[in-house]
């Protein structure tokens, strides 16, 4: 509707139509109004059937003036074609036919006159109907009145998952009042409401879920040997009795093994030095020696020159400290001491 | 020029058989028809355009015996000649 077919469309049109080609139906829309319009330039006349009569009103003029041919005409009014004119009486007024300016008498949809209403209302399956709603803005409660129950014209836009329901009622004085239904509102109060459960039970259930998590992050303090682990770096945890310390371990008590928790590694700094590590680890100071023998790759020759934040590897007791006597191994490391610091010496004096 | 020489002027033209080019017109009278009872326009370049117009329906009034009558809309087909065939004409 109210659009324009221009001349290619007619083309395919007519070789559609007929079966020809699109040259030879080219040709032939040409020639035609080729013809038409040589006619009118000589003979001022043209008249085709099927098409209408073309003709300019007199010989000196210019415009052309179209008379369709019947056949065409009546193809073209069709839809009108079952109308015919009505002679009114003399009570029908003009406002009683024209309906008011905002109708366009084009729009298929006409608002239908009121003793057809019962017709249509008739027309529609119970279902479809509006069910009377209860939690629905309602502006008239005089739906339900038998005279205006046949007024009622349901206009029914079906949703997927919402039914609208848009009623116009109209009472005696012909006021219109809308009702909306609608059915999204338990929807959204049943979010609200499981949102804000779900709010209760984390607040009551917080204490237990702060238990769970720091539960993860306890470390198991044993008293019994602990197996080293390669891939560990970090501090020995703890000493096992931290009164068994050097005085308490003078006399010839054996070394319990037990004592000792094999760390990995170790971190040297400003105030931890070897002998830290081998008092914490080991419970005797002098065992600082073994220590720096196990890393003597990385550390320098001069155990007092060592970087703060190397990393050294405590070695097990057992690889160094031969037997159960606590005071013979002590000798024993004091020795090596003593050797180291010759060691030492001797390199000092002879640079 | 009638219809009859309309058509074998058309024929000799296009070469088509006088069978074929009444065929053709039929068809083309149809396509405007049915184009138009759309409401659409048949623009034709160099010639011009055959536009459809409704009319609402009116009421008109004899004036000699006063009675008044209601006709039905209807549409009506109108031609617009184009610039390029009025310039054809002035000569």
């Amino acid at each position: 509707m109210n659009n324009t077919i221009t001349l290619p469309h007619l083309i395919e049109s007519i070789a559609k139509e007929t079966g020809v080609t699109s040259e030879t139906a080219e040709k032939f829309v040409s020639e035609f109004f080729d013809i038409i319009t040589e006619s009118l330039c000589i003979d001022k006349t043209v008249s085709i059937d099927g098409i209408g009569q073309f003709l300019c009103l007199d010989k000196n003029s210019i415009s052309i003036q179209y008379i369709p041919d019947k056949k065409i005409a009546a193809t073209i009014n069709e839809p009108f074609a079952a109308f015919e004119p009505v002679e009114l009486a003399d009570d029908v007024t003009d406002e009683t036919l024209c309906p008011t300016s905002e109708q366009d008498t084009d729009d298929v949809k006409t608002m239908p006159e009121i003793e057809n209403v019962k017709t249509n209302e008739a027309s529609i399956p119970k279902e479809d109907l509006p069910e009377k709603p209860s939690d629905s803005d309602v502006i008239s409660d005089d739906r339900n009145t038998p005279e205006l129950q046949h007024n009622i014209q349901p206009d029914i836009d079906l949703k997927q998952d919402n039914i609208y329901i848009n009623q116009k009622t109209y009472n005696d004085d012909d006021t219109g009042n809308i009702i909306y239904h609608t059915r999204g509102w338990p929807i959204v109060i049943g979010v609200i409401v499981g949102f804000i459960t779900g709010a209760i039970i984390g607040f009551l259930m917080h204490d237990s879920i702060n238990e769970m998590i720091t539960r993860k992050d306890v470390q198991p303090q044993d008293s019994s040997i602990t197996k080293p682990s390669d891939a560990i770096d970090t501090v020995a945890v703890i000493l096992v009795n931290p009164t068994d310390t050097i005085s308490n371990a003078i006399d010839s008590t054996p070394i319990p093994s037990d004592n000792y928790i094999q760390a990995t590694y170790d971190t040297v700094s400003t105030n931890r030095f070897l002998a830290t590590m081998a008092r914490e680890h080991y419970g005797v100071m002098e065992f600082w020696i073994y220590i720096f023998e196990e890393n003597k790759d990385i550390l320098p020759s001069n155990p007092n020159r060592i970087t703060p934040g190397t990393r050294v590897l405590i070695p097990q007791i057992d690889k160094y400290v031969k037997g159960t006597d606590l005071n013979k191994a002590r000798s024993d490391a004091q020795k090596r001491i003593l050797e180291l610091e010759q060691e030492l010496r001797e390199n000092h004096n002879s640079r | 020029m009638d219809n009859m020489n309309f058509l074998s002027r058309l024929s000799e033209r296009t070469g088509l058989p006088a069978a074929e080019t009444e065929k053709m017109v039929n068809a083309l009278s149809a396509i405007i028809a049915e184009k138009c009872s759309a409401l659409d326009c048949v623009a034709i370049p160099s010639f011009g355009t055959f536009i459809p117009q409704k009319h609402d329906e009116t009421i008109i009034t004899d004036h000699t015996t006063g009675s008044r009558l209601l006709l039905p809309p209807e549409i009506v087909l109108t031609f617009k000649q184009s610039a390029s065939l009025r310039k054809k004409l002035e000569k």
